[in-house]
């Protein structure tokens, strides 16, 4: 199934993928919960993953996908540690709410 | 809630579509359309839903359901392994654990009330700031992408993938044998290659000059691609990613590990609620 | 009589010689220890405040070293030969390629500096004598601190005399002033005093700075502040129309500023009488001998370069005058004597400066010299009775003081200072009048002959009201009241205290010496052509030779009047020469004044209080009394015309200053950086999303500008081409013309 890709299929992936980033964006800028902000920033991941593989297959380069690999293995670390340390945030503080972490105001 | 309901509706009957429709003809480009339009719908609506959602746990759901859509989305672009190891990975691990977490940290607002959301996520923080910013950051991106979609370098010709066909010699003569029994092994090299194209397309030339041409069906899949570019051209990177791997878990175990010792007076307080010094006072 | 006069003769006698100045530094400099002593006595006036000294060792230390500092005047005096100057250190000598400045600190002796420092160093010591017991109510609080002033003043008069060039003068007028403000405002509890003090410094101030341009004008004119550079280049008659014209012409009148602040003439004489806030001996000290002198020695000093100008010295003589009539006016209808001492004090400069602007600078050295005796007396005795009556100086309360016992030598002093004053014939005063008065018939010059009239008109009310005075306190029946410090005496048990030792042996000394001062005259002049006496001799050695009389030489007019070098004229009044009618004249004029003092004030001195009602009570002549008593209201006018204005300025300066400068300019310059910060203060408030929508937008920026780089320096690039343009086209434009 090797069919060549049109420009403008490339070009619809791409907005896809910046719509979702941008959505994702606009959830991590909105949302007061901090797990849910790290949420949005795994779908920002998602974004990058679709532009990577998209952009790769229209090259024919494989070098995407394994990209895509990496950022599956970095998103993943990632969430381990923030996970970990919302955790702590939490048991600290008892709230999620990331407006309470303001110690670094002027 | 209603409109994520019709985002899958309208994914789900998409699909059966999409089944329908390919079951009839070959592949052809409006399926191919069709199914990309399904998918990247179904990705935004449950964005969208995610990012708007009051409770944690139906944001992380949604979540999945926008990993799901993205491995669609993969598929359509002949990445299969690469949607379902995103499937497995993402919405089959790092989703699970953020569920534990918002399973631990959950509060509710009202002890009385367990099912009441907490008010830092009822109500959003600067939501006009952030939507302009991300508007003028879309435009942006809408805007170059559209307008440089005429300066892109040409695409790319599928010859790196028989290329690496060539390379998996075994394979090769397995299913050029099962195609042409009678082909005389190994074909001629010419410019260090077997494979060599015409304008209808890939052929080989055995060394008795039989020509052979390839089908499709012959490529290597995209796991056999994904795994020799990955060996082949990034091996130290594959190392490092362990590496990182290593780390995350030394560094999730060590940090969750640490907790906060309460002295007695502290827990004490904890559990009534108010100062206490006496042993015997707990009510 | 005839033996004593010849041996006071040959005690005084001088030789002239032409003046040649010779620079003594080794066997003279000991002369510079008449300056330095009263230094020597502040210094130790210093120490003494430091270790907080409860008895009289400040006055002790005082008397001691200005007494040092006259005896040292005295052999000075004794072996003056020639002008000189001594050179104690150099102090400016600035020279660069077009001119040079220099200034040292160097003593320039002649006989004018002589005279002056005679009387200077006597009356000071004699009078800080007066006040070691004047004072000593005040030990331990303000003893040391009267004493250190006392010592300031005298260092300061002392510079300002015997210095030999305009700067030492300078710094001594400075030092004088000063000295004056804080003696003045010695009582400093006293907003009185307080006030008294800054309108003394103030009105002076005014002088000086006429004092100060006028030093400069000499300098840039002549090229030299040295008395006797300056006399140089004069009398080598350099200077000519290439001198700067008008500069030459205001040099005087600068100067006459200067003087008229200082000694208390026209229009700024308001200082003196509110100078009396001081206590007596400061009064007598700096107000009637010494530092109102300085303003006549100033005019002596640089007499040639009064000559200069056609109307510099008529319009010395004219303010002199007026002076001398206003203060006789006001004098007459105050009520408190020192007071009433003050205006004669502001009335006798003027006749000084009538003298000055006569063209007899001897006459008005004279007057100075005789004045400074006995205004120190009439001064002296007032701080007695003050002393004695626990403040008390209401002529009107205080009666027949002669009669009481202990007080007759303060009254008989009195009575010799009266005397003087009035000019009573034969007394130091009537020979110093005289010469004044008869000069101004003598010289001609604008309405010298008016001025002359009012000046006799002027000594008949002097008469008057020195002995309404005299009359009051110290004739008729014995009454008295206290005043109002009593320390905490019972009124109606008071006793006055009269005056012991230290207070009536400066007081006989000074009268005496007021007696004396009549002697000078009569000593013949060693020196051809000069007449006048032993002042006369100490005045021709200066440069105001001009205003000593004598014959004329070149010509052989034996009976001609002028000086040596400069024809005055050939007045007369009434038809008789004015010399020998002028003995006659003012003789009258002084006895009709005597009388009626005695009319009003002695036999019968409910007239005098029917005389002031009558005038009050009728319309047409309301204002004279009134008027006289209020002093003729110039303080007032002073106070609108010139502080109210200035007080308006200030308050709208400081409200400018308060509400646009400090609002617009400097809160608003300093707002500036803050309400800066207060724009971006937000962006720090510690919350995650809002860096992340900063960094957001900063990549968004930067994106832009990536994207569109080539467009952005295409532009600019065009905009360079643009400046490029233009400016080749205004320089081909600038060239074509």
């Amino acid at each position: 199934m090797m069919t060549t890709f049109a420009p403008s299929a490339l070009s619809g992936y791409l907005i896809v993928s910046g719509i979702l980033l941008t959505i994702g964006l606009i959830g991590f800028f909105v949302r007061r919960n901090l797990i849910v902000m790290f949420l949005c920033t795994e779908l920002m991941f998602q974004s990058a993953a679709i532009a990577f593989v998209a952009v790769g297959r229209y090259y024919f380069d494989y070098s995407g996908q394994v990209m895509v690999i990496f950022i599956l293995t970095v998103a993943a670390a990632e969430a381990a540690l923030a996970l970990a340390l919302v955790v702590l945030l939490h048991r600290q503080n008892n709230t999620l709410d990331a407006e309470t972490i303001v110690e670094l105001k002027e | 809630m209603q409109v994520s309901m019709v985002a899958i509706g309208v994914a789900a009957s998409g699909w059966l579509i999409g089944i329908v429709t390919g079951s009839l003809s070959a592949f052809s480009e409006v399926s191919h359309g069709l199914f990309f339009i399904i998918f990247s719908l179904c990705a935004i609506a449950a964005a969208i839903r995610m990012v708007v959602h009051a409770r944690p746990i139906y944001c992380a759901l949604y979540f999945v359901l926008v990993v799901i859509s993205t491995a669609g989305l993969l598929l359509m672009l002949e990445a299969e392994f690469m949607a379902f190891a995103l499937i497995i990975v993402y919405a089959g691990a790092i989703l699970i654990t953020y569920m534990f977490v918002l399973m631990l940290a959950n509060q509710a607002e009202n002890p009385e009330e367990p099912y009441s959301q907490a008010i830092y996520d009822r109500i959003p923080r600067e939501p006009a700031a952030a939507v302009a910013v991300g508007f003028l950051l879309l435009c942006l991106l809408t805007g170059t992408v559209t307008g440089g979609a005429s300066s892109l370098p040409p695409e790319g010709d599928g010859a790196s993938q028989w290329y690496v066909l060539e390379k998996l010699s075994q394979q090769f003569e397995t299913n050029v044998l099962e195609i042409a029994p009678d082909f005389a092994w190994p074909p001629i090299s010419e410019g260090g290659h077997f494979i060599q194209f015409s304008s209808s397309g890939p052929y080989i030339v055995s060394g008795e000059g039989t020509v052979l041409e390839l089908d499709e069906v012959m490529l290597p899949t995209n796991t056999q691609m994904v795994g020799w570019s990955l060996v082949n051209d990034f091996p130290v990177t594959i190392e490092l990613a362990g590496v990182i791997l290593l780390m995350a878990m030394f560094g999730a175990a060590v940090l969750a590990r640490r907790a906060i010792e309460l002295t007695e007076k502290e827990k004490r307080k904890v559990i009534l609620g108010h100062d206490s010094e006496e042993v015997g006072d707990d009510r | 009589m005839t033996e004593m006069i010849s041996i006071l003769s040959s005690l005084m006698a001088t030789p002239s010689v032409p003046t040649s100045e010779v620079l003594h530094t080794v066997n003279m400099s000991w002369a510079g220890f008449i300056v330095w002593m009263p230094l020597v006595s502040l210094v130790l006036c210093g120490i003494c405040a430091a270790c907080k000294v409860k008895s009289k060792a400040p006055a002790i230390i005082t008397v001691i070293c200005l007494g040092t500092s006259f005896l040292l005047t005295l052999m000075l005096w004794n072996g003056y030969t020639q002008p000189e100057t001594i050179l104690l250190f150099d102090w400016l000598q600035i020279h660069w390629d077009g001119g040079s400045f220099v200034a040292n600190f160097a003593l320039y002796v002649d006989s004018l500096t002589l005279l002056w420092m005679l009387f200077v160093t006597g009356l000071g010591t004699l009078i800080a004598v007066y006040a070691s017991e004047y004072m000593e109510h005040d030990v331990g609080k303000g003893y040391t601190r009267f004493f250190a002033g006392v010592s300031v003043f005298l260092f300061a008069m002392t510079c300002l005399v015997m210095g030999d060039n305009l700067l030492m003068l300078y710094l001594g007028w400075e030092g004088v002033g000063f000295a004056s403000y804080w003696l003045i405002g010695y009582f400093y509890q006293k907003p009185s005093a307080v006030a008294a003090a800054k309108k003394a410094f103030i009105v002076n101030r005014i002088g000086d700075v006429g004092l100060a341009l006028a030093i400069y004008l000499i300098w840039s004119t002549f090229g030299t502040v040295q008395y006797d550079e300056i006399t140089t280049v004069l009398n080598s008659k350099t200077y000519d129309a290439s001198f700067g014209g008008w500069t030459v012409h205001a040099i005087p009148y600068l100067l006459m500023l200067a003087a008229f602040g200082k000694s208390a003439q026209l229009p700024l004489y308001v200082w003196l009488p509110d100078a009396m806030e001081g206590p007596t001996p400061v009064s007598a000290l700096i107000h009637a001998a010494t530092m109102v002198t300085a303003g006549v020695y100033l005019i002596i000093r640089t007499y040639p370069l009064f000559m200069l100008d056609d109307y510099a010295l008529p319009t010395v003589a004219w303010v002199g005058g007026l002076t001398a009539l206003l203060a006789a006016t006001i004098g007459m209808a105050q009520y408190d004597i020192k007071r009433i001492m003050a205006y004669s004090t502001i009335s006798q400069l003027g006749y000084m400066f009538l003298g000055l602007g006569v063209v007899t600078s001897y006459g008005a050295a004279y007057h100075v010299f005789t004045h400074a005796f006995f205004k120190a007396v009439l001064f002296l005795t007032c701080g007695a009775i003050m002393h004695g009556f626990a403040g008390q100086l209401d002529l009107r309360r205080l009666s027949g003081l002669r009669k009481m016992k202990g007080w007759k030598i303060v009254s008989y002093t009195m009575l010799v200072g009266c005397l003087c004053l009035a000019g009573f014939p034969f007394t130091s005063g009537y020979f110093s009048k005289d010469a004044i008065l008869a000069e101004a018939f003598v010289t001609q010059g604008p309405g010298f002959e008016v001025l002359g009239w009012l000046a006799i008109f002027t000594a008949g009310l002097t008469a008057y009201y020195t002995f309404r005075v005299w009359f009051r306190v110290c004739a008729g029946p014995v009454y008295f009241e206290p005043g109002d410090e009593l320390h905490g005496e019972d009124p109606s048990s008071f006793h006055p205290h009269a005056p012991r030792f230290a207070i009536n042996f400066v007081l006989v000394v000074i009268a005496l010496g007021a007696l004396l001062a009549a002697l000078p005259y009569f000593v013949p002049n060693e020196t051809e052509n000069i007449h006048g006496g032993w002042i006369a001799e100490m005045v021709h050695d200066s440069p105001a030779r001009a205003g000593v009389p004598g014959v004329i030489v070149d010509g052989g007019q034996a009976e001609a009047h002028g000086t040596i070098n400069y024809e005055i004229g050939h007045g007369d009044i009434l038809g008789m020469d004015p010399h020998k009618a002028m003995y006659y004249i003012s003789a009258i004029v002084g006895f009709i004044g005597i009388g009626f003092a005695l009319f009003f004030h002695l036999y019968c001195r409910s007239a005098a209080d029917k005389l002031r009602g009558k005038l009050l009570a009728s319309r047409a002549t309301r204002w004279l009394p009134t008027a006289m008593e209020h002093k003729w209201y110039v303080d007032e006018i002073y106070i609108a015309t010139i502080r109210s204005p200035l007080w308006i300025l200030g308050k709208l300066f400081s409200l400018f200053d308060r509400y646009f400068i400090d609002v617009a300019l400097v809160n608003g310059i300093a707002g500036l950086p803050r309400a800066f910060a207060r724009w971006f203060s937000p962006l720090h408030n510690g919350a995650i999303q809002s860096y992340a929508i900063s960094m957001l937008g900063g990549a968004f920026l930067i994106t832009l500008l990536m994207l569109f780089m080539p467009e952005i320096v295409e532009f600019l690039q065009s905009l360079s081409e643009q400046t490029a343009s233009t400016e080749q086209v205004l320089a081909t434009m600038g060239g074509g013309k």
